[in-house]
C-alpha cells in the first residue's frame, strides 16, 4: 500500500507543478478568496404557494443570495412575485424575514432586502466581462441541517456561449445550486447561478395556468449567468424600486433563415418581422410585415434563434415607453424606425359564476396567435367542471359571436346580456361560436350545474 | 326444516341455470352451423377476419385489412384503388384461395373480396341491423389464423353510437356496441344475432377511449349499401348537401321555442346547401314531405345517412324553420338542394409528393379547411415535410402555399406547372407567398441544380408513357437541373396514360439523332412490348449500341429492357431487372436477371413497368450521373 502510494507521489508533483499559471493558485489562497466571499452570501428559503382545485400548496425554494450592499439588499435568483408567500434569510445564526424588491423576468433574478442590526459586508461585482480560461470560485451554503457549511469548488471557465441578453458560463463537471456565487480571484463576483427558463408569455391564460408557470420556472435547470447580465438586472430593480414591466411591441417574428437571407439578397442576419398587430406602438411607429430588423439601439443582432432570443430578450427588457431605435431592411433598403413600447397588454376577463364561464376580450394580438375564425367577439378562456357552461359543450379556445342571436361584438357587450339575462332569470341561452372555423350553436341552461348556495 | 330449505335453494339455483344453459346451446349450436362461412384474410401486412356473403365467392371484410390506406395514405395516388396486393383468403377446411379486392370503402371500413372456388360454399344469410336492441345476445365470430375459429358470446350493450375512428372515418357511422370481446383477429368477422343473421361486421378499434369490455360492429345495413356500390361502381360515391347538423334535444327546442327538428350549424363553402340558401341558424323539419327530426347525435346520424345515400344529381326537398330577425316568428321555407357526389375525404385526397424539393401538397377542401383551421379556401396546403429545400427553409405541415414565383396558386396542379417552369429556369431562390395561420411570409426553396449543364435524351419506345413515370423523371432532372430533350420514333403524339387527356409532343425523332451533348439517355416504354419497322429496330439498335459504345448513362424501363438487350447482346451479362414476362427471354439470351424494381450496374438502369419502379429508377439513374460528375 504505501509502495503503490509512494509511486504515484511523483506524479502528483509533477501535476501541480505544470499546472496552468494564470489563475491557478494554491490551496491557501483558495481558500482565502473563500473566506474573504463566505461572510457575504447568505442561505435563502422562499415559500410559494399554489393554488390548485382551491387547495393551497406550500413549496420551498432554497437559494443562496450576495449580500449587495451594507443596508441589506440581497441579489438573488428569480423569485416570482406571483406565488411568493414569504422569504426567510439566515444570518449570524439568525433568521431574518425579507421583503421582495424587485424580480426581472427577463433577466432571472430577484432583489430582496433585509433590516440588519449592523451594517453588512457587501461582495463588489467584477466589472469585467469573464473570459474563457478564467478560474473561478463557486461557493454555496448549505441550510440548517448542514449548520449553514459552505461548500465550493474552483474551476476554468470552458466557455461561453451567449443565449438571448445572457452570457452563459460553461464550467465542466462542477456542482451547481440555486444562487451560487462565482468569484474570481480578486474576490469579485463574476456569475450566478440561476433556473435557465424560457421566458413563454400569453395573453390569454388563467390564474391556475399561470401559477403553473410561474412555479415551472422557479425549478427549471440551473445555469451560470455572467455577471454583466446580473449588472443590469440588478440596477433596473434597485433604481425602480419594483419589479421592471416588460415591454412589447406588438409584432409576430420569424426565424430569417438562410434561404430567406439569401432569396432576399441580404445578409444572414436579424430578425424577420411577420405581423404587426392593430393599434400597437409597433403599427404606430411604422413597422411593418417583412421588415426585417438587423440591429436594436446600436446592437447588431445574430443569426437563426440565437438572434430571436436576442431581440425578443432586448425588447422585453427595454423600459415601457422610452425610445427604441431598430435598423431594419425594407424592399432592400436599409432604415431606422424609433418605436416606444408599451407594457405587455393585459386583457380584460369576466367571470360569470352562474354560468361557470370565464371569457375574455379579444385583440389583433390573440385573434393571430390563435389563429381566431373573425377578430370579434368573446374568447372563452374558462370552463369549470360541472357548470352550465359545461353542459351546454362549451371549451376554452371557443369564440363566442351571439348571444340569444344577438351579435357579440366585445367584452362590455357579453356583460350587458349576460347581466340582463341573469336578472331575467333566463332558462336559456343560445351561444353562436366558432371553434376553429366551424360554427357551432349551443344552449346554457343555467340551472344545469348551478352552484347551490348554503 | 333446515333440509328442505337448502333443497330448494340447490333446486331454484339449478332452475335458474336452466334458460341460461339452453340459451348458451342454443348459440354453440348456430356457431358450430355458421363457422364455414367465417374465413381468414392473409394479405402481405396484416390478417384478419371476413365471411362469405354469397355463393359466387364474394366476401365481407373490414376494408383497413385490405387497403394500404392505412399504412402510408401520403404515398398513394389512388386512394380508392389502393388494394393490398397478395389477398389469400383461408377457408374454415384449410382450402386457400386466391382473392380479388372488388372494392373497399375507407369511410365506413368495409371491404369485399371475391374468390373463384372449386367447391360449394356456405354463404351467411344478411340481417336487419335496423330491428337490433339493445340486450340483445349476439355472437362475434372470426377466424384468425385459420386455425382456431373463435366465437364470443355477449350481448349488444347500446345500439347506434356514433362512431368515427380511424383516418377513413370522416363521418360518423352509428355503430352496434358490445360486450362480446373484438379483437384484431375477429376484426372483419361476422356479428351474428340468435336467428343466426348478420347484424354488423366486427371492428377492432385501437381508440384510446375504449377499454375491455366493450366492443364495436358496422351495421350490415350499412354493409349492404356499401356493397351494392362497390359492386356497380368499385367505389362508393356519397350523396353531398354540405351541412354540418346539431341534435334538438330539449334545451335546444326551449330555448328556440319550436317543438322539433335538426338544427343547421354549419353550411359549407359552395354546397348544394348554400347555393339552395339554406343558412346556418335554420332548423330542417321536413325532407321530402317526411318530417324529421333528432333528439340525439344517432338521430342526426340517421338523417345524415339518408343524404349520403342519395343518388347525386337527385333533387331533395327540405322544410325549415328561419327566424325572422325583425318579428322574431319562426317562417317556414322549403328549398330544393340537388344532392352532389361527396367530396373527397381527407384520406381520398390526392397527395401530390415532391421527394426532391421535400414536401407533400394537397387541395384545400372545406373539409380541409374546418380540420386544420386553415384561414384560407384557395392555394394548396403542405401535408407533409421530408427533406431537402422545405425542410431547410422551415416550411411546416399545414402551411398554405398561394404563390409561388410570379404564380398564384390555387390549385396542386398550377403548383405543378409552376414548379417545372421555375426548374427550367434553374431559378436558384424560388420565391412562395406562405399563410401560416393567421401570418403570411415569403418563403425561399434554395435550389442547387448539381447536374447544372448536363443533358439527357428521352427516347419514347411507345406512344403511351404512364403519366406517373414521366411525371417523376422530368420532377427529378430538373430539380438537378438536368436540360431534357425528347424524342420519339416519328416524332409522333406520346400519350400520358392515367392522366385524362394528357400527351406531349417530342421534338425530335429517333432517326436523324447524334447522342453528343448528352449524358444520359434513357429509354422510356410501357409494359407492352410494339411492333417496331426494320428500319426503326435499326434505329434504336444504332441507339443503344452507340450509347453504350460512348459510356452513356442508360436507363431502360418496362419493354424497353428488353429492346436494349436485344440491340446489345452484351448488356445480358451485366446485372439487370425486367418485368417477369420477359425473364424467359432474357434468360435465353444469358441475362443475369435480379429480379428487384429497379437495378443499376454503373451506367446501366434498369427498371420494371410496375409503378413501384418509378422512384427507384429516377433515383438510381440521377445517382449514376451525380456519380460521373465527381
Amino acid at each position: 500500500m504505501k509502495n503503490s502510494l509512494k509511486a504515484i507521489f511523483p506524479f502528483l508533483l509533477i501535476a501541480a507543478t505544470v499546472g496552468p499559471s494564470a489563475g491557478f493558485m494554491n490551496e491557501d489562497r483558495i481558500r482565502n478568496i473563500k473566506e474573504a466571499a463566505r461572510e457575504s452570501v447568505v442561505y435563502i428559503e422562499v415559500s410559494c404557494l399554489s393554488q390548485e382545485e382551491d387547495k393551497d400548496t406550500e413549496e420551498v425554494f432554497k437559494k443562496n443570495g450576495i449580500i449587495v450592499s451594507e443596508e441589506g439588499y440581497i441579489l438573488t435568483s428569480f423569485i416570482s412575485e406571483e406565488i411568493l408567500s414569504r422569504i426567510k434569510v439566515f444570518m449570524d445564526s439568525r433568521e431574518y424575514t425579507a421583503r421582495l424588491v424587485g424580480s426581472d423576468k427577463v433577466g432571472r433574478i430577484s432583489v430582496i432586502k433585509i433590516e440588519p442590526d449592523r451594517k453588512l459586508a457587501p461582495l463588489k461585482f467584477s466589472s469585467s466581462k469573464t473570459k474563457p480560461g478564467d478560474w473561478l470560485l463557486g461557493l454555496y451554503r448549505l441550510g440548517p441541517e448542514y449548520e449553514f457549511r459552505e461548500v465550493f469548488w474552483y474551476n476554468m471557465v470552458n466557455g461561453i456561449l451567449p443565449e438571448g441578453m445572457a452570457d452563459l458560463l460553461l464550467l465542466g463537471a462542477v456542482f451547481m445550486n440555486d444562487g451560487m456565487v462565482m468569484v474570481n480571484p480578486g474576490g469579485e463576483v463574476q456569475g450566478i447561478c440561476v433556473p435557465f427558463y424560457d421566458l413563454t408569455l400569453y395573453l390569454t391564460e388563467t390564474r391556475k395556468m399561470k401559477i403553473r408557470r410561474e412555479m415551472e420556472m422557479m425549478n427549471a435547470g440551473l445555469k451560470c449567468m455572467d455577471v454583466s447580465s446580473v449588472i443590469r438586472s440588478c440596477r433596473k430593480i434597485l433604481k425602480e424600486g419594483r419589479s421592471p414591466e416588460i415591454a412589447w411591441l406588438g409584432v409576430t417574428l420569424a426565424k430569417l433563415t438562410k434561404a430567406q437571407a439569401e432569396g432576399l439578397r441580404l445578409p444572414h442576419r436579424g430578425v424577420s418581422i411577420t405581423k404587426v398587430f392593430k393599434d400597437s406602438r409597433a403599427e404606430r411607429a411604422g413597422l411593418k410585415a417583412n421588415d426585417i430588423v438587423f440591429q436594436v439601439n446600436g446592437r447588431t443582432l445574430p443569426r437563426d434563434n440565437q438572434a430571436l432570443k436576442l431581440f425578443i430578450d432586448l425588447v422585453r427588457s427595454s423600459p415601457v415607453d422610452r425610445k427604441l431605435k431598430l435598423g431594419i431592411v425594407r424592399d432592400g433598403e436599409e432604415r431606422w424606425i424609433t418605436v416606444k413600447p408599451s407594457s405587455y397588454p393585459e386583457l380584460k376577463k369576466q367571470r360569470s359564476a352562474w354560468l361557470g364561464l370565464t371569457v375574455q376580450e379579444i385583440n389583433d394580438a390573440v385573434y393571430t396567435s390563435l389563429n381566431l375564425y373573425r377578430n370579434q367577439g368573446v374568447l372563452v378562456v374558462e370552463v369549470e367542471q360541472g357548470s352550465p357552461a359545461f353542459h351546454a359543450e362549451l371549451r376554452r379556445g371557443d369564440l363566442l359571436t351571439r348571444i340569444q342571436t344577438q351579435p357579440l361584438p366585445d367584452l362590455s357587450a357579453w356583460q350587458r346580456s349576460t347581466g340582463k339575462l341573469q336578472e331575467e332569470k333566463a332558462d336559456t341561452i343560445i351561444i353562436n361560436l366558432y371553434r376553429g372555423n366551424e360554427a357551432m350553436t349551443r344552449v346554457i341552461q343555467p340551472a344545469l350545474g348551478q352552484k347551490k348556495i348554503r | 326444516m333446515r333440509r328442505h330449505i337448502k333443497a330448494i335453494i340447490i333446486w331454484a339455483v339449478l332452475f335458474s341455470f336452466l334458460p341460461l344453459s339452453a340459451a348458451t346451446e342454443q348459440l354453440s349450436e348456430i356457431t358450430k352451423e355458421l363457422m364455414p362461412a367465417v374465413v381468414t384474410v392473409y394479405t402481405e401486412k396484416a390478417l384478419g377476419s371476413g365471411f362469405i356473403v354469397d355463393r359466387e365467392g364474394y366476401i365481407l371484410t373490414n376494408a383497413h385489412i385490405v387497403s394500404k390506406l392505412w399504412d402510408d395514405p401520403e404515398a398513394i395516388d389512388d386512394p380508392f384503388s389502393a388494394f393490398m396486393e397478395r389477398v389469400t383468403v383461408i377457408l374454415q377446411n384449410k382450402n386457400r384461395y386466391p382473392a380479388e379486392v372488388v372494392g373497399y370503402d375507407a369511410r365506413t371500413d368495409i371491404g369485399l373480396l371475391k374468390i373463384h372456388p372449386r367447391e360449394k360454399l356456405m354463404a351467411l344469410k344478411l340481417g336487419d341491423s335496423g330491428t337490433v336492441k339493445t340486450g340483445q345476445r349476439v355472437i362475434a365470430m372470426g377466424s384468425p389464423l385459420g386455425l382456431e375459429e373463435t366465437a364470443t358470446v355477449g350481448v349488444v350493450s347500446h345500439v347506434g353510437r356514433p362512431f368515427s375512428a380511424g383516418p377513413g372515418w370522416e363521418f360518423p357511422v352509428n355503430v352496434i356496441q358490445t360486450d362480446a370481446a373484438i379483437n384484431p383477429g375477429n376484426s372483419g368477422g361476422p356479428m351474428v344475432n340468435a336467428q343466426g343473421e348478420v347484424i354488423g361486421i366486427n371492428y377492432a378499434t385501437t381508440a384510446k377511449w375504449a377499454s375491455e369490455g366493450v366492443g364495436f360492429a358496422i351495421p350490415i345495413n350499412v354493409a349492404k349499401y356499401v356493397k351494392k356500390q362497390l359492386l356497380s361502381n368499385q367505389r362508393v360515391i356519397y350523396g353531398y348537401l354540405g351541412l354540418g347538423l346539431h341534435k334538438m334535444s330539449r334545451e335546444y327546442t326551449d330555448a328556440f321555442g319550436i317543438e322539433k327538428g335538426i338544427l343547421v350549424e354549419h353550411v359549407d363553402r359552395n354546397s348544394p346547401a348554400e347555393d339552395a340558401g339554406i343558412r346556418s341558424g335554420d332548423v330542417i323539419v321536413s325532407l321530402n314531405h317526411t318530417a324529421v327530426s333528432a333528439i340525439d347525435e344517432k338521430e342526426v346520424n340517421d338523417f345524415q345517412w339518408i343524404i349520403k345515400t342519395s343518388p347525386p344529381g337527385k333533387e331533395v326537398l327540405i322544410e325549415i324553420l328561419r327566424k325572422d330577425n325583425e318579428s322574431g316568428l319562426w317562417k317556414r321555407l322549403s328549398f330544393n338542394p340537388r344532392v352532389e357526389k361527396c367530396p373527397p375525404s381527407e384520406i381520398e385526397l390526392r397527395p401530390y409528393v415532391y421527394d426532391d424539393v421535400g414536401f407533400t401538397v394537397k387541395r384545400i377542401t372545406e373539409l380541409v379547411y374546418l380540420k386544420y383551421n386553415l384561414s384560407f379556401h384557395h392555394g394548396v396546403w403542405i401535408s407533409s415535410i421530408g427533406t431537402g429545400p422545405a425542410k431547410e427553409a422551415e416550411l411546416r405541415v399545414g402551411d398554405v402555399i398561394t404563390k409561388m414565383g410570379h404564380v398564384t396558386i390555387k390549385t396542386p396542379h398550377d403548383l405543378k406547372i409552376s414548379l417545372l417552369n421555375l426548374l427550367r429556369n434553374r431559378e436558384k431562390y424560388i420565391r412562395m407567398t406562405v399563410h401560416r395561420g393567421k401570418i403570411e411570409m415569403p418563403v425561399f426553396l434554395k435550389m442547387e441544380y448539381p447536374l447544372k449543364h448536363k443533358e439527357a435524351l428521352v427516347v419514347f419506345l411507345s406512344d403511351k408513357i404512364p403519366a406517373e413515370l414521366y411525371d417523376i423523371l422530368e420532377m427529378k432532372l430538373l430539380f438537378h437541373g438536368v436540360d431534357l430533350t425528347l424524342s420519339a420514333l416519328n416524332g409522333e403524339k406520346i400519350t400520358l396514360t392515367g392522366d385524362e387527356g394528357r400527351f406531349i409532343q417530342p421534338e425530335q425523332t429517333i432517326l436523324s439523332l447524334s447522342l453528343s451533348g448528352y449524358e444520359g439517355i434513357l429509354f422510356l416504354s410501357g409494359t407492352e412490348e410494339r411492333d417496331y419497322l426494320p428500319s426503326e429496330r435499326e434505329a434504336i439498335s444504332r441507339l443503344v449500341v452507340d450509347a453504350a459504345g460512348q459510356g452513356k448513362v442508360i436507363g431502360g424501363i418496362g419493354s424497353s429492357v428488353l429492346l436494349l438487350l436485344k440491340a446489345k447482346p452484351g448488356l445480358a451479362t451485366k446485372k439487370i431487372t425486367a418485368d417477369e414476362k420477359y425473364l424467359s427471354q432474357i434468360l435465353n439470351m444469358g441475362g443475369n436477371v435480379t429480379g428487384r424494381p429497379a437495378e443499376a450496374d454503373r451506367n446501366l438502369i434498369t427498371a420494371t413497368g410496375q409503378k413501384e419502379s418509378f422512384k427507384p429508377f429516377a433515383y438510381l439513374f440521377i445517382k449514376q450521373l451525380l456519380n460521373r460528375s465527381k
